[in-house]
């Protein structure tokens, strides 16, 4: 069940070169299958291909960007958690700041004051999402350092740096991996948000918000184009978050209630 | 443990220097975006800028002005509640926000309500009938739900409830069936992740041992539930929900859009599409009080409320 959503989730990029990009043809205006399995949108561009194609740029952006924020949330949370004392007490004081900011709103200012792009949408996101990664990774850290082996480790000689990243990371590691798709998912939700209300992809560039915000006008009379990129971006984070789910399941982790961020 | 009136005053002067530091933020950020704030001014009223014109009302703006000279008098205005006035419309910002201040709150605690309402029915259902199919069920349902995005939602619910069945309207805000919809849309994804939470919470009360020794005495599962398991799970519970707070303010952004909502989020929005420089100021410092505001009384009635600390107190 987890598998078969996650291939469709990461198949969708490699199905996509299959498809033309045939975009700008101004051929027809709307109309159902047969050579246009999805028929076309507003401007006469294929569906399907748009749909493909906004995969890669929907997808793309959110994992880039995901990776982005929890790999230096990841950084600073170790590094805070790890080198304690005034250090951890600094970096928790600027994180609460970056915090106390309402994300998306904030996001939305950033990419209004930046100027409409996918670039700058995702610059924007990066720069107010990854504060809250970094708190909940200081937080794993300082409780896996009171553990009694890292205690051991420590006394023993362990150097700080090198060897905590093999007794601290492991420990990380699990919720890590269960956060990754959810998280991913959460990204490519707000990604997409952005862009439905005007501020990330620009047209002609297929991104899934971006498309429904193009089928707005229409939704009365031809719902389909709505249809398709919401139940696309739905079916992607959907496979996200079971495979989420199916992580968890199997690696038994409870949810670290805090992170509601 | 800390006495009250230290705690209120130090996260007081967090507010503040949080509040200050956003809009420190905000307007540098402004000064660095791309466009000349008069040129805009005078384009937006329609007519096309003559270069004397423009000097002249640049002096007028103080745009010549250094840049912590603007910030400063930006400042000074906005204490005094004087936010500027609008690119757009030339109406003075704090009117504007004002006007949409109550839409946005109706639907903000509209939302707030039924999330909290969904949420604590689900995790309940979720504990009481757990290991059963029910409680598979809501999980399920949990998950689908998050993954929708709000605007999707929005705009099926438009589609198929208010267009096709006619049974909501589908703009605007006027009785209660305008905001049906937009109430939905805004609050299922939340209530879908509460009711996660709601529900472990409840289970990590279940189990422990008091509530073994209620119903030892005799006590049927409701009294077992309301006077027990309600009070002891609702504490990180009300925590959360305060926080989410935040959250929805983000949301309603969307929702507003979608539904021609005349609230702040959709302000902002349109703010943003017309560079209208001073509204988006103004929102964002103004959300970001509201936030910061939620987020310090969340903090105080978690303190209150938490009989650990009040035993302390007491002392």
């Amino acid at each position: 069940m987890v598998a078969a959503i996650l291939a469709v989730a990461i198949m969708a990029s490699w199905l996509a070169p299959h498809d033309p990009l045939t975009i700008d043809l101004n051929r027809r205006m709307e109309g159902p299958s047969a050579t246009y399995p999805l028929g076309t949108d507003n401007l006469g561009r294929c569906l399907l291909s748009r749909l493909f194609y906004g995969a890669r740029t929907s997808l793309g952006a959110g994992y880039a960007v995901s990776l982005v924020i929890m790999a230096f949330g990841l950084g600073i949370g170790l590094f805070s958690g790890l080198a304690g004392g005034k250090v951890d007490a600094v970096t928790m004081r600027l994180i609460d700041i970056c915090l106390s900011f309402p994300s998306l709103i904030l996001s939305l200012a950033l990419v209004g004051i930046l100027g409409p792009s996918l670039r700058n949408a995702m610059i924007a996101v990066t720069t107010v999402w990854w504060a809250g990664y970094a708190r909940l990774f200081r937080g794993m850290v300082l409780t896996a350092k009171e553990k009694e082996f890292v205690v051991a480790a420590r006394v023993v000689g362990a150097r700080g740096i090198k060897l905590m990243r093999y007794h601290i990371l492991p420990q990380i590691m699990p919720v890590l991996l269960v956060m990754l798709p959810l998280e991913v998912g959460k990204i490519i939700l707000v990604l997409s948000g952005l862009s439905f209300l005007g501020f990330g992809a620009q047209a002609p560039i297929p991104e899934w918000g971006a498309m429904l915000n193009e089928a707005r006008p229409f939704f009365q009379t031809y719902p389909r184009l709505m249809l398709v990129p919401g139940g696309a971006i739905f079916v992607a984070v959907l496979g996200l978050n079971m495979l989420g789910e199916g992580f968890r399941d199997i690696l038994q982790v409870k949810k670290p209630v805090s992170w509601v961020s | 443990m800390q006495n009250p009136l230290w705690f209120l005053s130090s996260r007081a002067i967090q507010l503040l220097a949080t509040i200050i530091g956003i809009s420190l933020i905000t307007f540098t950020l402004m000064h660095l975006a791309p466009g000349d704030a008069a040129e805009i001014w005078v384009r937006n009223l329609h007519s096309s800028p003559a270069d004397a014109t423009l000097q002249s009302i640049r002096e007028q703006m103080g745009l010549q002005e250094s840049w912590g000279h603007q910030y400063f008098t930006w400042l000074g205005n906005a204490v005094r509640l004087n936010l500027g006035v609008s690119f757009r419309t030339g109406e003075p910002v704090t009117k504007e926000i004002l006007q949409r201040l109550p839409a946005t709150l109706e639907l903000t605690a509209g939302a707030f309500l039924f999330m909290v309402c969904v949420s604590l029915l689900l995790g309940t259902g979720g504990t009481l009938f757990s290991k059963r199919w029910v409680d598979q069920a809501i999980r399920v349902w949990t998950v689908a739900v998050t993954s929708l995005p709000s605007y999707w939602l929005g705009l099926l619910l438009i589609f198929f409830l208010a267009v096709k069945l006619q049974l909501f309207p589908s703009m605007g805000r006027g009785g209660m069936l305008h905001l049906v919809l937009p109430i939905i849309t805004l609050g299922l994804g939340m209530s879908a992740v509460y009711g996660r939470v709601v529900r472990a919470s409840m289970m990590e009360v279940f189990s422990q041992d008091y509530i073994k020794l209620a119903r030892a005495k005799g006590l049927s599962t409701r009294e077992v539930l309301t006077g027990h398991v309600l009070k002891n799970a609702l504490l990180p519970l009300v925590t959360l929900w305060g926080l989410s707070l935040g959250h929805l303010l983000g949301g309603s952004a969307i929702v507003e859009t979608i539904f021609a909502w005349p609230g702040l989020g959709r302000l902002l929005v349109d703010g943003i599409s017309q560079r209208d420089y001073p509204v988006i100021m103004g929102c964002v410092v103004f959300m970001t009080i509201i936030f910061v505001s939620i987020n310090l009384l969340v903090d105080i009635i978690h303190g209150c409320l938490d009989p650990r600390l009040k035993k302390v107190s007491a002392s």
